[in-house]
């Protein structure tokens, strides 16, 4: 017994000891965590330094910190400066304007986490640069007093407030319903700007099948058929997809029909609120389109499960006729294949086809005349008007030129006024890819308005992507017809109810329509019972809600909405080259 | 035992002797009770968020309370007999068909008299429990694809139309069910093969003498010699009724397949992770959770009466 009795005391002193270890250990790791912090602090003091030892020759009058939390992608802050000189970028822009700044960065993965934690520990720096203004809720954090409305200080941001007064709809996206401006924001002021996908076509296949480019509903499905029959890749096998899409994009596709799933816009952003399924015609002709692209294998089967990899594949098998997405893609896959020496393989853009005449959109971008991005100013800031001055010098020619193409002689030359990206850019020597090398050595944590002339250098460089973005997509839009619903907001009491109503009704809706869609029911026999049970769950309630909440912004700030987008002048298109020239032949001449 | 019936022989019990004794004994309770304490006592506060309007920013104290508002739209919600319906279907066609195929398993292995084949068996079948549920749903998927090796095999063993199975509201259920099967059957079926070789082999030798054979040894001698440790695990499979796991789930269903497939732990994370609805999801939650509770509380008074096998 005495024997055992040792055992156990033997064993039980080994648990503790193990559980002492592990808590020292535990310690340990905080300590290590700490280094970390340090480490940083060193870094940033290291880049505060710089700036100091500036200022001290100076003796100017005592520079002001301010605090500024951002996301960087690829690259830290520091690797900047290897190219680019600190004096010249961020330096300039802390001695001109009497500031230092003190710039934590945060890796995009783990960004929306980070800037939760801040919100709820009310720990925010003074300027917060957020990746997503839907996440970050300004209207929320005002109301909980976490932020200034920065339209208080309409003294600080002449330039700011001349973007917004010159595009009024802008100006109501960046309000909250009372009229105060609660954020900077990343305009996009230019069609251009703002298209960035569409529908695109195998023009090859198109043309070898004596086709035309598909105008109209029903034209789309007679070439997608005739994609499915007539072995366009003549391989002798049906194995053609004639359209390739995910759930999301064949929905995306079938909007054309002027009606979404659910909530959408009659008359563009300035018209009225709708519920798609009470259209019943064009929401039935909606259902009919997409159950005959599943019903007749138009689409690829799998479209609920697909995923980007699978589309990559059948595009380079020469098995995809047509699809829905960006135009990088469209680029990408052009280059590869004529790299991989496949003689003819074209995808073209082709518009949204019309419906009844008429030619829908649904570009939310457009309304929303701005990127997701969001910057807002903390209520504990202690220099408030030094941190709207910093952000406002950005909307200014100076300070636009500085965040989007850098400094002049490293990142870009001046040829006759047209800001031009150097070969450190262009072609990194490093091997980065030009967008890889902007993200590298242009930009600051703070915002500016998108211009034309970066994408026209980063992205429409071939002649596909230049038709698309320049004559096919944007040059048939029309805001009428755009279905997309504003950024309104809903009160917090409307909020808790359309929720309430509507997490029954999107799952009905998404799987109704799919159900629909491979047949499994009749769309003329069940439509009288989705339209029941939809009323059932009380949806006419949640309409009211949303056509309210727009309704409210359409009079936001005292102004009624007009469409203020403009199509970009460009004429620098002589100063760019073509990476490559597929398709060269069918681009529109102007813009060679 | 020695240890106990010490104290118990003894005329007036001492506490403090008691623990000066033993305290090691203690000692080593120390750590668990401090787990479960810390890590599954303390954090339950946080249900009461189900009566409250969480509001991330303001704090699970500070957020406003909103009474019985997610129980009362849980109840009269849209889905609620169907998803009510789909996990108690699911679970039940997982014990009814899951639930014996370990045991019939086991004891088929049992009868195994070449021990280079029983373990080679073994350790296969146990191989496909340390798939990890993502890899093994991207398998099912594949396999159950138009031109998937399983929808092959089905159309020519069976001529079934070659569909994409995972798309067929009709099949998800079982699916689900003989996936999971073959899963877990290799690794559940350890815990059996200890309980058989705890059996005594006189036993055998007695029952063979008296005459059974084979199947009637299985039956007499065999069968009960387990039978505890099936009550019990019965038991514990009861208490997780409603508990369908959501990673398979989610990994598998889509909106055509939600009437058979959506269970409270899709729409749980639907509703709570996707929609940021927290409250209402942990209403929700708690609701499964008590629906278990009286699950496990009935099936062990039932085996208790029954046949004197029991948690507690």
């Amino acid at each position: 017994m005495k024997a055992r009795k040792k055992i156990i005391r033997t064993i039980s002193l080994v648990v503790i000891l193990i559980l002492m270890i592990s808590i020292v250990g535990c310690k340990q790791q905080q300590t290590y965590q700490n280094n970390g912090e340090e480490k940083q602090d060193e870094q940033n003091s290291k880049d505060n330094q710089i700036s100091s030892n500036k200022e001290d020759e100076q003796e100017q009058e005592e520079p002001v910190e301010i605090t500024v939390w951002s996301i960087i992608g690829r690259f830290a802050l520091d690797e900047k400066f290897s190219e680019v000189p600190y004096e010249k970028y961020y330096g300039y822009v802390e001695e001109k304007l009497g500031i230092k700044l003190n710039i934590t960065e945060v890796p995009e993965s783990q960004g929306n986490e980070a800037l939760q934690i801040m919100i709820s520990t009310n720990d925010l720096t003074d300027i917060v640069n957020t990746p997503s203004v839907y996440e970050t809720k300004p209207d929320e954090l005002f109301a909980n007093d976490q932020i200034i409305a920065i339209s208080d200080y309409d003294d600080y941001m002449p330039n700011y407030l001349a973007v917004l007064e010159q595009y009024p709809a802008l100006k109501k996206n960046v309000m909250d319903d009372e009229g105060n401006i609660l954020y900077f924001c990343t305009p996009t002021t230019e069609l251009e700007l703002a298209f960035s996908g569409g529908l695109m076509i195998r023009k090859d296949w198109v043309d070898k099948l004596g086709l035309t480019m598909p105008e109209t509903t029903e034209e789309w499905i007679n070439v997608l058929r005739a994609f499915r029959d007539q072995d366009p890749n003549e391989n002798g096998e049906a194995d053609e997809l004639p359209f390739v899409g995910s759930r999301g994009s064949l929905e995306t596709f079938a909007n054309v029909f002027g009606v979404q799933a659910d909530f959408c816009m009659r008359g563009g952003a300035g018209g009225e609120v709708i519920f798609g399924p009470f259209e019943e015609e064009a929401y039935k002709d909606r259902l009919k389109f997409m159950n005959t692209m599943y019903k007749e294998k138009l689409i690829n089967q799998n479209y609920l499960n697909m995923d980007s990899k699978m589309r990559d594949t059948w595009m380079l098998d020469d098995k995809a006729g047509s699809t829905l997405t960006g135009l990088g893609n469209m680029a990408k896959w052009n280059n590869m294949l004529e790299q991989e020496g496949h003689s003819t393989f074209l995808m073209w853009p082709v518009s949204n086809p019309t419906y009844k005449g008429v030619r829908y959109f649904d570009r939310t971008d457009i309304t929303k005349q701005m990127r997701n991005t969001c910057t807002i100013i903390s209520k504990n800031a202690e220099h408030i008007e030094k941190c709207i001055e910093f952000l406002d010098f950005f909307y200014s020619e100076e300070g636009k030129l500085l965040n989007k193409f850098g400094v002049e002689g490293v990142t870009y030359e001046m040829e006759d006024g047209f800001p031009k990206y150097t070969d450190l850019i262009m072609n990194n020597p490093d091997g980065l890819t030009p967008n890889d090398a902007v993200g590298k050595y242009i930009g600051f944590p703070a915002l500016s308005p998108d211009d034309v002339r970066v994408i026209a250098q980063l992205s429409l460089t071939d002649p596909a992507s230049r038709q698309a973005n320049i004559i096919t997509w944007t040059g048939t839009f029309k805001e009428e017809t755009n279905t997309s619903l504003p950024p309104a907001m809903m009160t917090a009491e409307e909020a808790l109810e359309y929720a309430s109503i509507m997490a029954d009704v999107n799952t009905y809706i998404e799987e109704y329509v799919n159900k629909f869609v491979q047949g499994l029911i009749s769309i003329d026999e069940e439509y009288d019972n989705f339209i029941k049970d939809l009323k059932n769950m009380n949806v006419e309630r949640a309409l009211e809600i949303q056509q309210n909440a727009v309704k409210r912004w359409q009079k936001r700030g005292g102004f009624d909405y007009e469409f203020t987008m403009e199509r970009a002048q460009i004429d620098y298109w002589d100063k760019l080259e073509f990476t490559n020239e597929r398709g060269i032949e069918f681009i529109d001449p102007s813009l060679k | 035992m020695k240890l106990r019936y010490n104290i118990v022989k003894k005329e007036s019990f001492s506490w403090k002797k008691y623990l000066k004794e033993n305290w090691f004994l203690y000692a080593i309770l120390v750590p668990v009770l401090a787990y479960y304490i810390i890590f599954h006592y303390a954090p339950m506060y946080g249900v009461i968020i189900a009566w409250k309007h969480y509001i991330p920013s303001k704090g699970i104290i500070d957020s406003p309370w909103l009474g019985w508002n997610h129980f009362k739209s849980f109840f009269s919600s849209f889905y609620f007999t169907r998803i009510l319906r789909n996990t108690f279907l699911i679970s039940l066609y997982g014990i009814i068909w899951g639930f014996p195929a370990p045991i019939i398993f086991a004891l088929l292995l049992n009868e195994i008299r070449n021990k280079a084949f029983k373990r080679t068996v073994q350790t296969i079948s146990y191989l496909p429990h340390f798939i990890s549920t993502v890899i093994v749903c991207g398998i099912l998927v594949d396999f159950l694809n138009e031109d998937g090796t399983i929808t092959t095999f089905l159309n020519m063993l069976f001529g079934l139309e070659k569909q994409i199975w995972l798309n067929n509201p009709n099949a998800f259920r079982s699916i689900y069910v003989i996936s999971g099967i073959w899963q877990g059957m290799g690794w559940s079926a350890i815990i059996y093969l200890a309980a058989l070789s705890n059996i005594d082999t006189e036993l055998y030798q007695a029952a063979s003498i008296d005459g059974c054979g084979t199947i009637r040894q299985m039956w007499h001698v065999t069968l009960p010699g387990i039978m505890p440790t099936i009550i019990i695990l019965l038991i514990l499979r009861m208490g997780s009724i409603l508990s369908v796991g959501s990673e398979k789930i989610i990994l598998l269903y889509n909106p055509v397949t939600y009437e058979t497939g959506d269970v409270i732990s899709s729409f749980v994370y639907r509703r709570g992770l996707l929609e940021n609805n927290f409250s209402y999801s942990t209403a929700v939650g708690l609701f499964n959770s008590a629906i278990n509770l009286f699950f496990l509380v009935t099936a062990n008074y039932i085996s208790r009466r029954v046949n004197e096998t029991s948690l507690w």
